[in-house]
């Protein structure tokens, strides 16, 4: 079976965009998802093996989901316009962080490091 | 001759020595006396252990500036005296004006003046004083100046012992006093200004070397030496003087010669003219006082004075005779007892006064009769109101006593003696002489006298051996009576002692004396008793002396006037015999007789035989020999004898008219000139007046002319001042009238140069009102300032008015001075100062702006309110740990550090910080800045700002930067998304790009509507519509209606994307791609949400490829984000959208 990605992103045509890409590295995409609720809702049901995460949602930010997720040992590639990347890092150790608008060969070179990683515990 | 009454100077106990016990010298100066004293001071080098008093003729109405002048050019002290100073060595005292000096214990004190200015002798009466209080420690120096003040008082210094200078007069500016000194004879050194001191130094130092007793030894061994040499050459004998005055005093001018050897001394008087008259002069000195010894002359008032005048017999006049009357004090005394006693007798007795004495400058001062005002006091007040004229400081004796008083140069020893005399006062002359001179004197006096007539000696003096003549009346008083008797040898008195030529004269067998041998006093009895009447004549026919009974035949005067000729004073018959007789005797030189003579006597006829005797000195003894007896006389006798007389006794009796006539001639001539001479005294004494008036005025002179110097640069500076000066100065008298104002002055009040001296009342003014006049008025009143505003009449102007007191140079208050000051522009420069002051003010509390101070050294912080309120202190004094303390933690060593490093120069302070000033207000951003202040000791001033305010502004600004950076990343994201979806689903790549664009200008318009503050919250559903479909709207009719709904800002681009897609698919296959096509989109609210409507009418193609687009893709991704349905119905020629919006895309939904 196919390794899964969690896409959480509220802009459509960056989510379909991204749904693209994800799905050309050999990943089956969950989502894409535009808030923090109904991501949550969808890791109760199945873990995905990576998570491309926008950072500022509508409804607000990503950390809930992003904590959990990293909780879980879930890896996750943050695409956002913050550029804030230091901070990330430091909360989120592991993660990948893209600036928007992320190069498509950049973003999958990404999602296979990450993918290729055993999962964490957590 | 003059007498020495005082006690001499080794003799006196001398006063209490004060602490000072140096020479001091008096210094008396005049006119021209600045220049002198100036000189003289100049050469003092300290220490010359003196005390110096300055006596200069000063205006007394004038500051003397004497002392000032004086001290600049000299080492020594100089001070002005006012009063009660202690002498002190190096000390130069100078007299104050309007004032007399007195020296009294080494004190000297100021006395008042009595008399008038010009009558003043300052000099002569503080001489006197030095004289007395220092004795032979006291020495005088004359300077320059006119008349002759000082001369009497240096009498009193050398009387005294002391030493007298006077400046050389070709030197002295005005020699006039000089000269006067000098012409008394008793000035030791004749000296220029600036050898004064140092000869002073030379003769104390001597005296001091040289102890009195040695050289008084020597002199002793040569009295007789030094008294031949006087006599040679002056012709005064003072053989008989008392010695051990007469050493005394060649001692002292030895002293001033500085010569040690008496033989040396001898010497210089044989060989010195000067030197002679100089121990001459010496030797004579002495002062009498008015009513010396007062006892002794109420009792010649009560027992001779008074008994004379109430017994006078109304014949002849009274007569006295003063011998040795000096300086006339004491004939005066006499003189007034006499007028005295006629005035309470109420009878006028005529009196005449003979004051004799052999100083003709002693003379000169009793004929003057004017008297210091000091002698005042020894006159006895009653005769001292009727006999004298007080003067300033001096007086003069009446006239009345004047002419009773007739001085004349006279020697008691070597002139012949007054005659019939009822007085002789005699007193004080005797001491100085020997025994063998006194018994010269006393019988001439004997004969002097009346019968009956009084002697008045001084206190020390007897009648020794010559009780015989004299009765004592009172003799401890010394009053004496002349005895009766021994009438009979009136006249060999004089001649003995006429030329010095006549030595052998006291063995003549004439000679008076009581302790003669037994067998003169035989031979004498003969004489007088039983010899004939003879006369002893020279070959002139004057009578050498008398014996036996001669009144027969001549007829003495009462008088001398008629001298002691024989053949005049032969009575009638025999004086036409003694002729022939005395030139028979002198031409044969042999004895002559002529018999038969008949004398006429007053009361009868007495016949004679007159035997002519030659001697062998040309003398003739003249005897006569009665040889009948006497014939009581009968008139017609006389005329029988006259008739006997004959050609002869005419000739006689002619030549003898003549000499008569010869002698009224003289005698007149002798009164007129007397009466000129005392002309010529008041002449001298006028001119003396005025030249002391002179001088005074030339010293004035002087000093103003220091004075007009300082005064002219002291007006230069003033009027510069006054004409440099913005101030309005304007000078009043007492009566407000104008003294004098500045050029400032004229713009307040327009004055004329002819304005000064004219009230100011009537000047007009520019200021408002007149008061000023009141406050100067007050001000002269009371001498308290005023000070106050004053408006210019129209009040364009304010002055800044002080009246002030003018004042004298004496304190007095003499006007006022009204000083305005133009304050306009200060006044509207402080308006403007405080307008600005209070705009800063206002400034800075609007701004919430603290101002604060801060002490680098100290530490010490004054904050203003606004500043406690910042940071929440609540004191406006605190430490630097307490500001600090209100800091937030993170700055606080910040702001130190920066404090510190501000508080070091160089650098301001600036410093932004967080401080908790209150709950309340929160954390507040405070923003500080300060600046060194370079004062000592070094303030830090800066403020407090609050920035809070900005502080968010930028957190703000900041936030939406990166909104803003982030809305823009996405828009990359989503068109990179867009190219990548279009890029699916197109093959052709021009219409991929033209598919784009219009994508992307759509997606632009929808963003257009939202704001770009990005605040917005809802945007209009209509609006949306109107602008995606707006290039649409030429191609069919487009309606759009609907309620008005607000879409949320995040559903615009969906929405946008949504429509856009319809209406290409609607341009490509439906209404709006077809002419008459319409389009009508509408909206209504429903429970849901909106229902939206999409209604196109018109012909629809079909689309050749039903494959979902990208259009397809993107409509439905939409929907399904939106979380909205759709309902597609397609009949005929509509088609029609439906979409329920949920209630999320509602911007307030």
């Amino acid at each position: 079976m196919g390794k899964r990605a969690l896409l959480v992103e509220d802009e459509l045509l960056i989510a379909l965009d991204l749904q693209g890409i994800i799905e050309e590295t050999g990943l089956t995409v969950d989502g894409p998802y535009i808030d923090v609720a109904g991501s949550l809702k969808a890791i109760g049901t199945a873990l995905p093996d990576v998570a491309v995460l926008d950072v500022s949602l509508r409804g607000g930010d990503v950390f809930p989901l992003a904590d959990r997720l990293h909780q879980l040992g879930v890896p996750i590639l943050f695409h956002s316009g913050h550029a804030d990347t230091g901070s990330l890092n430091r909360r989120y150790p592991g993660s990948a962080v893209i600036s928007k608008p992320g190069s498509p060969a950049q973003l999958a070179a990404r999602l296979r490091e990450l993918t290729q990683q055993e999962p964490q515990g957590g | 001759m003059t007498r020495l009454h005082s006690p001499l100077p080794d003799e006196v106990g001398q006063a209490p020595l004060p602490s000072f016990s140096g020479p001091v010298i008096g210094i008396g100066a005049s006119a021209g006396g600045l220049e002198a004293l100036r000189d003289m001071f100049a050469a003092a080098d300290r220490p010359t252990g003196m005390a110096y008093v300055v006596v200069q003729h000063l205006d007394p109405t004038h500051e003397s500036m004497l002392a000032e002048l004086i001290g600049r050019g000299t080492s020594l002290e100089v001070l002005q005296v006012s009063g009660g100073e202690r002498l002190a060595p190096d000390t130069v005292f100078i007299i104050p004006p309007g004032h007399g000096l007195a020296l009294h214990q080494g004190i000297l004190r100021l006395t008042e003046f009595s008399q008038p200015r010009g009558l003043r002798r300052p000099i002569d009466d503080f001489f006197v004083s030095l004289a007395q209080d220092q004795q032979n420690n006291a020495a005088c120096v004359i300077l320059s100046g006119t008349g002759s003040d000082g001369t009497t008082g240096l009498r009193a210094i050398k009387e005294h012992g002391g030493v007298c200078i006077a400046q050389a007069p070709e030197a002295a500016k005005y020699d006039g006093m000089p000269l006067s000194a000098i012409g008394t004879g008793l000035v030791d050194f004749v000296e220029p200004a600036n050898g004064i001191i140092g000869r002073l130094e030379n003769f104390f130092a001597r005296r001091r070397s040289m102890p009195l007793a040695d050289t008084a030894a020597q002199v002793a061994d040569h009295i007789d030496q030094l008294c031949e040499a006087i006599k040679t050459t002056i012709g005064h004998d003072f053989v008989g003087y008392k010695r051990s005055t007469f050493v005394r005093r060649v001692e002292r001018r030895m002293h001033v010669l500085g010569i040690t050897s008496a033989t040396e001394y001898i010497r210089q008087v044989q060989n010195d003219r000067t030197e002679c008259d100089a121990l001459f002069r010496d030797l004579l000195i002495n002062v009498t006082r008015f009513f010396r010894d007062t006892e002794h002359f109420e009792q010649l008032r009560a027992k001779v004075v008074e008994p004379l005048v109430q017994g006078w017999s109304g014949e002849e006049e009274l007569r006295v005779w003063v011998a040795g009357c000096s300086s006339g004090e004491e004939a005066f005394s006499i003189a007034m007892l006499f007028a005295d006693a006629a005035r309470r007798a109420q009878r006028s007795v005529p009196t005449q006064i003979f004051a004799t004495d052999i100083d003709e400058q002693m003379l000169q001062i009793a004929r003057e009769g004017t008297y210091p005002a000091s002698s005042l006091a020894d006159i006895p007040p009653a005769m001292r109101e009727a006999y004298t004229i007080p003067q300033t400081d001096r007086f003069t004796v009446v006239p009345l006593i004047r002419d009773m008083v007739r001085f004349s140069n006279h020697s008691l020893i070597k002139d012949p003696p007054f005659s019939r005399v009822d007085l002789v006062s005699c007193r004080n002359l005797l001491i100085y002489f020997e025994e063998r001179l006194q018994t010269q004197v006393m019988p001439l006096l004997h004969y002097a006298l009346k019968p009956g007539g009084h002697l008045f000696l001084g206190p020390a003096e007897t009648i020794g051996r010559f009780d015989n003549m004299f009765r004592p009346l009172d003799a401890r008083l010394r009053l004496f009576e002349r005895r009766p008797g021994s009438p009979a040898y009136p006249l060999p008195l004089p001649g003995p002692v006429r030329g010095a030529t006549a030595p052998e004269r006291t063995s003549s067998l004439l000679q008076s004396s009581a302790g003669r041998a037994p067998d003169d006093l035989a031979v004498r009895r003969l004489v007088e008793r039983y010899a004939p009447a003879s006369v002893l004549v020279d070959h002139d026919g004057l009578i050498l002396a008398a014996y036996g009974p001669l009144s027969r035949y001549f007829d003495f005067p009462t008088t001398r006037a008629g001298g002691t000729n024989a053949i005049s004073l032969a009575r009638p018959g025999l004086r036409e015999v003694i002729g022939p007789l005395l030139r028979q005797g002198r031409d044969n030189g042999g004895r002559a007789i002529a018999r038969d003579v008949e004398v006429a006597g007053e009361y009868g006829t007495q016949r004679v035989e007159v035997i002519g005797d030659p001697l062998e000195d040309n003398r003739m003894l003249v005897v006569l020999r009665e040889t009948a007896p006497f014939q009581p006389a009968a008139d017609a006798q006389l005329h029988e004898i006259k008739a006997d007389d004959g050609y002869a006794g005419a000739l006689e009796e002619e030549l003898r008219l003549t000499r008569h006539r010869l002698r009224s001639a003289v005698e007149e001539l002798e009164t007129a000139n007397e009466e000129l001479k005392s002309s010529n005294e008041e002449m001298m004494s006028m001119n003396e007046e005025l030249q002391s008036t002179n001088e005074e005025l030339s010293t004035v002179n002087d000093e103003l002319k220091s004075k007009v110097d300082q005064l002219t640069v002291a007006n230069a500076d003033l009027r510069n001042f006054f004409e440099s000066t913005d101030l309005a100065v304007v000078v009043l008298d007492t009566q407000l009238r104008v003294r004098s104002f500045t050029p400032a002055a004229v713009g307040v009040f327009p004055f004329q140069p002819a304005d000064r001296g004219r009230p100011l009342a009537d000047v007009t003014s520019r200021l408002s009102d007149t008061d000023y006049l009141a406050d100067a008025r007050r001000v002269i009143a009371t001498g308290e300032p005023v000070q106050r505003r004053v408006l210019s009449d129209k009040g364009a102007r304010t002055w800044a008015m002080r009246v002030l007191p003018y004042k004298t140079q004496a304190g007095e208050i003499d006007g006022a001075s009204l000083v305005l000051t133009d304050i306009t522009d200060a006044l509207s420069l402080q308006r403007d100062l405080a307008t600005e002051q209070e705009r800063l003010d206002l400034a800075i509390r609007a701004g919430g702006i603290g101002v604060w101070e801060h002490c680098p050294q100290t530490g010490d912080t004054i904050l203003d309110e606004t500043g406690q309120q910042l940071l929440g202190i609540a004191n406006e004094s605190v430490t630097l740990d307490a500001v600090l303390g209100q800091i937030a933690d993170e700055e606080r060593e910040a702001v130190r550090e920066a404090l510190a490093r501000a508080g070091t120069g160089g650098h301001d302070f600036e410093a932004t910080f967080r401080c908790k000033p209150e709950r309340s207000l929160g954390v507040r951003w405070v923003k500080g800045i300060g600046r060194l202040v370079e004062q000592e000791p070094p303030r830090m001033v800066g403020v407090f700002i609050d920035v809070t305010a900005e502080f968010s502004l930028a957190q703000t600004r900041e936030m939406l930067l990166r909104e803003m950076n982030h809305r823009v990343k996405n828009l990359f994201a989503v068109i990179a998304g867009m190219v990548t979806a279009g890029g699916r689903s197109h093959d052709n790549v021009r219409s991929l790009v033209t598919d784009l664009r219009e994508r992307i200008a759509a997606l632009g318009r929808a963003h257009s509507l939202a704001s770009p503050a990005g605040d917005q919250e809802g945007i209009a559903l209509a609006a949306l519509m109107e602008e995606t479909l707006a290039p649409y709207r030429d191609h069919a009719r487009i309606e759009i209606a609907g309620p008005p709904v607000d879409i949320d800002r995040g559903c615009l681009s969906l929405l946008a994307m949504m429509a856009h897609e319809w209406a290409t698919n609607s341009m490509k296959y439906g209404a709006l791609g077809q002419e008459d096509g319409t389009l009508e989109v509408s909206w209504e609210l429903n429970t849901e949400g909106v229902l939206l409507r999409w209604q196109e009418r018109g012909k629809r193609q079909d689309k050749a490829d039903d494959r979902a687009g990208f259009g397809t893709l993107l409509v439905d991704a939409s929907l399904k984000q939106l979380g909205a349905t759709i309902d597609k119905t397609m009949t005929g020629h509509s088609f029609a959208l439906s979409v329920t919006l949920p209630r999320t895309v509602l911007a307030n939904g």
